[in-house]
Formats: C-alpha cells, sequence, structure tokens
C-alpha cells in the first residue's frame, strides 16, 4: 500500500457456486477523497463491500485499510470503520438512542455526542422513539448517524440515500460533504449516477464482477463516445437554421425540437454559431451540454466489449 | 480470511461481550419477554400447586413445597425448553435474515464475542423470568402452606436455571446453522418435539426391542438396564428430572415409578445439563465463523 492510499484493494474474487461474482478487482481509493462505485444490479458491489469489511471471505485478493491488512487486523481497521448497509436493519425495540449508544460503545466511543449526532441527521425528536416504530427512511438516516460515530477514517456508504425523500437526500449528502471535509475518505456505491456525479471526486464502474472503468468523472466523460451537445433556443427559422448547421464539416447530428440540439466536434460547434450568425439568424440563446455519467456508464455497461482500465 | 482463524484463538473480550448482553437483555426487556415469562411461571407454578393434590385423588388448594416439587419439575422439563427454544431461534437466523447481524459484524469485535453475548443476555432474559417466577410463587406458598422444604425448592429453581441454559444454548446452536427465520421456527418445533416426545419414544422401542420387560401401571416400578439409563440421562430434561428427583426426593411423575439406578445421581443430572450448555455454545461458535454473511 502506498502512501497516500485509505483503502487498497488486490485481486479480490468472489464465487458463489461456482459463479464469478466478483472476479479479481483492483481499487485504490486515495486518503481524503469520495469514491463512487457504480454498477448494475447484480454486478458485484455489496460482495464487494463486504469483503472490504470481512463479512464475506474472499476466494482470493488483498483488502488493506489505512495501512492494515484486513486477515491480520480487524479489530483496528473496524475502529477506523464507518458503515451503512444497503438494508438497514435495527433492534425494534431499542430507541434511536439506545442503539447509537450500542454501537458507540463496541466501537468503543464515547457514548457523550450521540444526541448531537442524531440532531445532524434530523431525527434529534425522535431519539427516545423505538426503532421499530419509525418508517424506511428514518431507520436509515439512524443508520448514517451509526455509521458517523467516532468520525471514521473511511466511510463506507451502500446505497446511502435509497428510501429517503429529497429532504433526508439533501441532509444525507451535505453530512456526507461536511464528513469529507473534516478527513474522513468516503467509499459509497450507489445507482443514483447524478447523486455520483454530485459527491465523487472519481469513480470506478464494475460490469459482471470487473472493473471497466476507473478514473476522475471528467476524465471518463472525456473518455466516452457521446460528444458534447450544443442546445440552440430559436423563435423563428429552426429548419433553416438546421439545415445551414447540417452543412457544417464535423456536424454528426442536429434535431429540432423547442432547442435545436447540434451533436459535434468542439471546432464544428464554434463554426455553427459563427455561421448562424452570418445567416442573420437570432440566437436567443445557447448552452453546451457535457456528456452525463449517465452516457458513461451505459456505454461500458451495455458490453464489456467497451472495456478499458 | 485468517480473521477467523486468529479471533477464534484469541481470548474474547469481556467489555464486547457485556455489551451485546446488555443490548439482548434490554431488547427483550422492553418487548415484554421478561415480564411474559415471569408471569408465565408464576401463573403455571401456583395452579400447579393448587391443582397438583387433585391428580392422586386429593383436595383442591395450595400445597405445600415438597408436594408442589414434582408439578413444579414436569411444568419445567415441558415449559422451559419451548420459552428457551423461542427465545432463542431467531437470534442468529433472524438477525441474519434482517440484516443486523451483518452490520453487528462490522463492529471492533469477534463473532465468538457475539455468541458469548448473546448467550449472556438471552441467559439473563430467563434467569431473570425463572426465579422472579418461580421467587414469587415460592413466597406465596411460604406464606400460605408453610416454609417447610424450602430448600429443595430453592435447588429446584436453580436446577431449572441450569436446565433452561442449556435448551438456551442447544437454540442457539441450531439458529445458527439456517439463515431464515421461517426455517428456525421449523426447526425449534421440530427440537421441542424431539426432546420431550420423540426421544422418549424411541428409547422405549429400543428397549422393547432389546427384550427388556415392560408392564405398565399404577404403583409399577420399571426397571431398565444401566445401558438403558445412560442412553436415557442424555436428554437434558430427563437429566433435569433426575437432579429434581435426587433433590426433592420424589421418585413418581404420572403414576409410574421410577427405580433409578444408584449411580445416577443429582450431580449427574447437573453434568449433562451443563454439558449440553457448554457443548451446544461451543458449536455455535464454531459454526459462525467463516460463514459468509
Amino acid at each position: 500500500m502506498e502512501a497516500g492510499e485509505s483503502l487498497s484493494v488486490r485481486g479480490l474474487s468472489k464465487a458463489f457456486n461456482g459463479l464469478r461474482a466478483v472476479d479479481g478487482i483492483d481499487l485504490t481509493i486515495r486518503k481524503g477523497e469520495v469514491y463512487g462505485f457504480l454498477g448494475p444490479n447484480g454486478a458485484g458491489k455489496t460482495t464487494t463491500i463486504k469483503m472490504i469489511l470481512g463479512l464475506v471471505t474472499p476466494d482470493a485478493g488483498t483488502v488493506r485499510i489505512s495501512g492494515r491488512d484486513l486477515s491480520r487486523e480487524p479489530h483496528e481497521i473496524k475502529r477506523r470503520l464507518g458503515y451503512l448497509p444497503e438494508r438497514v436493519a435495527m433492534y425494534p425495540n431499542l430507541t434511536a438512542i439506545q442503539t447509537l449508544r450500542f454501537y458507540a460503545k463496541l466501537k468503543g466511543q464515547p457514548t457523550e455526542g450521540l444526541d448531537e449526532l442524531l440532531a445532524s441527521v434530523g431525527m434529534n425528536e425522535f431519539a427516545d422513539r423505538r426503532v421499530g416504530t419509525f418508517s424506511k427512511g428514518m431507520v436509515q438516516l439512524v443508520g448514517f448517524a451509526q455509521s458517523l460515530i467516532g468520525r471514521p477514517e473511511v466511510l463506507i456508504l451502500d446505497e446511502p440515500t435509497t428510501g429517503l425523500d429529497p429532504n433526508w437526500t439533501r441532509q444525507v449528502k451535505d453530512r456526507i460533504k461536511e464528513a469529507n471535509r473534516a478527513g474522513t475518505t468516503v467509499f459509497f456505491s450507489s445507482h443514483i449516477l447524478s447523486e455520483v456525479e454530485e459527491l465523487a471526486s472519481r469513480v470506478a464502474i464494475l460490469n459482471r464482477g470487473k472493473v471497466v472503468a476507473e478514473d476522475l468523472v471528467a476524465a471518463l466523460r472525456g473518455r466516452t463516445k457521446a460528444r458534447p451537445r450544443l442546445h440552440l433556443t430559436l423563435h423563428f427559422q429552426r429548419e433553416e437554421a438546421a439545415a445551414i448547421l447540417r452543412a457544417i464539416p464535423g456536424v454528426e447530428d442536429v434535431t429540432v425540437g423547442e432547442e435545436v440540439v447540434v451533436t459535434s466536434d468542439d471546432q464544428a460547434r464554434g463554426q455553427a454559431i459563427a455561421a448562424l450568425v452570418q445567416a442573420g439568424i437570432p440566437l436567443a440563446g445557447m448552452r453546451t451540454v457535457d456528456p452525463s455519467l449517465e452516457s458513461v456508464f451505459l456505454e461500458y455497461t451495455e458490453s464489456t466489449r467497451g472495456a478499458v482500465r | 480470511m485468517s480473521e477467523t482463524a486468529s479471533r477464534f484463538g484469541s481470548l474474547p473480550d469481556l467489555r464486547q461481550v457485556r455489551t451485546v448482553a446488555e443490548k439482548e437483555f434490554m431488547d427483550n426487556l422492553r418487548g415484554k419477554w421478561v415480564l411474559t415469562l415471569s408471569l408465565i411461571f408464576i401463573i403455571l407454578s401456583l395452579v400447579v400447586s393448587y391443582f397438583g393434590a387433585t391428580q392422586s385423588g386429593g383436595a383442591a388448594g395450595l400445597q405445600g413445597f415438597r408436594a408442589t416439587g414434582a408439578g413444579i419439575v414436569a411444568l419445567a422439563t415441558t415449559l422451559v425448553p419451548l420459552l428457551a427454544l423461542m427465545l432463542t431461534y431467531a437470534t442468529v437466523a433472524g438477525e441474519r435474515e434482517s440484516g443486523s447481524l451483518q452490520l453487528l459484524l462490522t463492529m471492533p469485535l469477534t463473532r465468538t464475542e457475539v455468541v458469548l453475548g448473546k448467550m449472556a443476555g438471552l441467559g439473563a432474559v430467563m434467569s431473570v423470568s425463572i426465579v422472579a417466577g418461580l421467587g414469587v410463587s415460592g413466597v406465596i406458598i411460604a406464606a400460605l402452606a408453610g416454609t417447610d422444604g424450602w430448600d429443595g425448592y430453592a435447588l429446584l429453581i436453580l436446577g431449572t436455571l441450569l436446565f433452561a441454559m442449556s435448551f438456551l444454548a442447544v437454540g442457539l446452536f441450531f439458529s445458527t446453522l439456517v439463515a431464515k427465520r421461517s426455517t428456525a421456527l421449523g426447526l425449534a418445533v421440530f427440537l421441542w418435539f424431539f426432546f420431550n416426545i420423540i426421544y422418549g419414544i424411541i428409547l422405549f422401542g429400543i428397549a422393547a426391542l432389546a427384550g427388556v420387560p415392560m408392564s405398565f401401571g399404577p404403583g409399577t416400578v420399571i426397571q431398565f438396564p444401566d445401558w438403558w439409563w445412560a442412553l436415557d440421562f442424555v436428554n437434558p430434561g430427563e437429566a433435569m428430572g433426575l437432579f429434581a428427583s435426587r433433590t426433592i426426593g420424589f421418585s413418581e411423575v404420572g403414576g409410574f415409578s421410577f427405580g433409578y439406578p444408584g449411580w445416577a445421581t443429582a450431580g449427574l443430572g447437573v453434568l449433562v445439563m451443563l454439558i449440553w450448555a457448554v457443548v451446544s455454545t461451543l458449536l455455535a461458535m464454531i459454526r459462525v465463523q467463516g460463514q459468509d454473511l
């Protein structure tokens, strides 16, 4: 493990009944970064996370967290970890605050300040209510508060906003950013691509148990075959404008709707605007839309032929 | 992963065991299990004491400790396994199915500590219920029917505690074998039937096949060979019966008298129950190591 690495996974593999769920993956998460872990359902994300946590024994490979080998120092590693499972289940007869006290004691953390932790996720008024009476979203929030106990060095979140309404989703995202600003490394899986784009600096895309792409979000966008698109707002002469634009070399596609959308290379985009101005067609507005992480995700997961490291 | 081997080999951290035990106890206390079990023991033991004499032609009325003893044993050997199995069947399987076990095991504690903590916590739930239930009954019996034989009754409570531990451990072990709460419940029901009904039927069948002379009827003293008794005492329920018989001095249940062999002492009953409690807990500890969750 190199200096500056917070979590490193090497050659991790796991098969269930002869079926390879995770196939020799390598991951490196640097200290202080927010790392998104993407993949379609059944790609092996949760199995990977469970192996990182020691819940599933790998067939091969190593996991190192904060410089320590999981197989040798599991306790030391787990003291430094915060984890939110995809499906949060807690003890229904304990109150929210008793639940946090239980996990704090197990982590060897003080039980003072847990009320503030609950308040930070908006659950302070429910501190003395039994978890069994909570909605799924409220259980998720208590689970998230649990993961933050003791300011962990590494936070592992499996689909952290599943089941949350928009207000609570915002609350969780803000706390993730806050924890990261305070120095916590965040490794999270999600199928909500906008969430990954908002939170993660780097992402890995997992498909059929293999990492098919790993890079900065911006760099991944650059690697995709999908091009940035120019959205032009025209109140008049849309068809005439489309005809002019289609004639420009480097323009791949022009669609006419409420906006005229031009897919082209960078040079053609400049020429398109100039051509419209020269033709006297008035432009009411324009914007460039970069390819989304969604298009990158689809490109890498629709076919394993596109696998690039 | 070698985590399993290294952790199983090291001594458990008692603070972690205590934290898990406290959680189990609190969870069951708030879930009204402790209160429910205590009330069951109070009500049924008083019913046994009040109506116990009517079975042998006596009048209804609260009996003293000596007359109540045999009825309490019959109550304990039937009820305690049922309650212990109901308390433990989902303790691992249910948590595994819901996902709370996975979260628990991401904490810095070993699987051995989880098993020991659960055993200690559930043991406390059963112990408090038994001591409170049979204790309150004992106080009522003492107040209304006299204190003669209280020491035997106290020993009976201790024996019942050990008996409960043996079935808690059995339930805990079987809970580690399955991944679903519903399967675990089916297994618990089967275990109760096995130890309370099927085991005896099998033993009597073996005796018949072996040509042991048996004639049943009131006042009959059934004589079985030593090997048969040895097999009989393997059942923790029979071990509890032996312990109770030797400590409070009854030798007749349901009209049948048992001529226990001389070597069958109260200590043997204690030993058998202890072995069940310890071995089943150890098996549960071994079983959970390395399980993928």
